[in-house]
């Protein structure tokens, strides 16, 4: 919903678009970010991010 | 200084006067702090304080309010129910998923980039109505009273929906939540009032989401409604929540606004940049955040035995995440301690909203609003200037960071 706390936590997965919402850059996510990738969903407000392993 | 002085410092009633000073030599001495006075530890580096906030099962959003009403005597607990009533149910700052996963979904959809967007308009006709015609020259305005205060009462009120014959109460409730809170141990008199106060805003709140059913607009009211219609969210949370948005939207953004507007003019090259370049307006209000946090601290409780950077933390001992100490840390920030509007900001890169999944639902209104206020108070006060020897008198309060007043003239004759 635009709290980019994902981009703040993990800049090389997500980016914020120009609707100034948060969206995925890597799919799929390198193994270096994984864990970065798993504390931006740990972080997400609203649950919105789901890592399909 | 030792830290036995530190300690001092910490419960010393001018503490808010060196406040960063305090803050630096824990951060460099002891960055995970017991503090006995405070019983709770001080946690100062970008770092650490990033690991506690994104590790909510580990570092829990609940307990705190509920532990200082219980710290009333019974009597004066059983005779002011809706202290209980209202800090007992699961409201957006003081729970742990899922509820507040849950409750956060339903008040989000208010705060999207586009909800946002569409109050500028309205924000920046109220700045321009408080700050009135323009200053004459060396007439003094006081920031804080003429615009800072009023300015996030008014910008609330529209964003949640509250009638205009209401918005002046909005100010006693918020002063009653920090004085009840903000005293240790509980005085029983401020329960009194405080526990009287909720008693009138949870009927006002009940009535005006009763009349959204019937008359939906395009407010945190009508959404609380729908929501509650949906079984997303109940009568008691939804009132929990948006009176939680009208005091947390209030005495932070207040203080933002002065910090901003003194920040500028103590800073007379920075205030050049940007009346020559209004682009940097957002910069500016990044770069105020970071410098004075509005917000100085985030408290959470641990809920198992844990390490923290070395340190052991207990079960059930209070952690208190120092924003405004993570904010200064030279590990995070080159040279964090000059105020510099140029500085370049990636999203979200400051700790003053705090992080993870409390991070402030409201930040979007709250950065626009103070952009909003600054130009409109560049627009009407001409040349603002300090007087000479102004030195800034902070509320002496370790839960915000504001100024009490801030004094600006217009020079413009005498450039």
């Amino acid at each position: 919903m635009g709290v980019a706390q994902c981009v703040a936590i993990a800049p090389e997965a997500f980016e914020v678009n120009e609707d100034g919402y948060s969206t995925a850059r890597l799919d799929p996510i390198p193994p270096q970010f994984i864990e970065k990738v798993r504390k931006a969903a740990r972080a997400c407000p609203t649950g919105a991010i789901e890592l399909m392993e | 200084m030792p830290i036995a002085e530190v300690e001092n410092a910490l419960v010393s009633g001018d503490f808010a006067d060196r406040q960063h000073d305090i803050y630096r030599r824990l951060r460099e001495e002891s960055p995970v702090y017991w503090s006995p006075a405070l019983g709770q530890w001080l946690v100062t580096t970008f770092d650490l304080v990033d690991e506690v906030l994104t590790n909510p099962r580990l570092f829990s959003s609940m307990g705190a309010e509920m532990g200082h009403i219980n710290n009333l005597d019974a009597a004066v607990r059983e005779e002011n129910t809706m202290l209980v009533d209202h800090f007992g149910v699961a409201q957006l700052n003081i729970t742990d998923p899922p509820e507040h996963t849950r409750i956060r979904r339903a008040f989000g959809r208010s705060f999207v980039p586009r909800a946002v967007a569409s109050f500028e308009g309205g924000i920046r006709a109220a700045a321009d109505r408080l700050m009135g015609a323009s200053i004459a020259d060396g007439e003094v305005v006081d920031v804080v009273s003429r615009l800072a205060e009023p300015l996030p009462v008014e910008v609330v009120s529209d964003v949640v929906g509250i009638p205009r014959s209401r918005r002046g109460d909005i100010p006693s409730v918020t002063m009653d939540q920090r004085h009840f809170f903000g005293t240790t141990p509980p005085d029983p008199g401020r329960a009194g009032h405080f526990g009287r106060n909720l008693a009138k805003w949870h009927e006002l709140l009940t009535s005006w989401i009763d009349e959204r059913r019937l008359r939906p607009r395009d407010d945190v009211l009508t959404r609380a409604a729908q929501m509650i219609d949906a079984g997303q969210l109940t009568l008691p949370e939804a009132i929990a929540t948006c009176l939680h948005l009208i005091i947390a939207g209030n005495g932070t953004t207040t203080a933002s606004i002065g910090n901003t507007a003194y920040l500028l003019l103590s800073h007379p090259e920075q205030l050049a940049s940007l009346e020559e370049d209004e682009t940097l307006i957002a910069n500016c209000v990044e770069e105020s955040l970071r410098f004075e946090s509005p917000l100085p601290r985030d408290r959470r409780t641990a809920l198992e035995s844990c390490e923290l950077g070395g340190e052991i933390i207990g079960a059930g001992e209070r952690v208190v995440c120092v924003l405004a100490a993570a904010n200064r840390d030279p590990a995070h920030f080159e040279d964090p301690d000059r105020f510099d509007i140029h500085r370049s900001y990636t999203p979200q890169q400051h700790a003053a909203f705090g992080r993870g999944i409390h991070f402030c639902l409201g930040a979007p209104v709250a950065r626009l609003e103070v952009a909003v206020a600054i130009k409109s108070l560049l627009a009407h006060v001409p040349a603002p200037r300090l007087d000479p020897g102004f030195e800034p008198e902070w509320h002496s309060v370790t839960t915000h960071r504001g100024m009490v007043s801030l004094p600006i003239r217009s020079s413009r004759i005498r450039q």
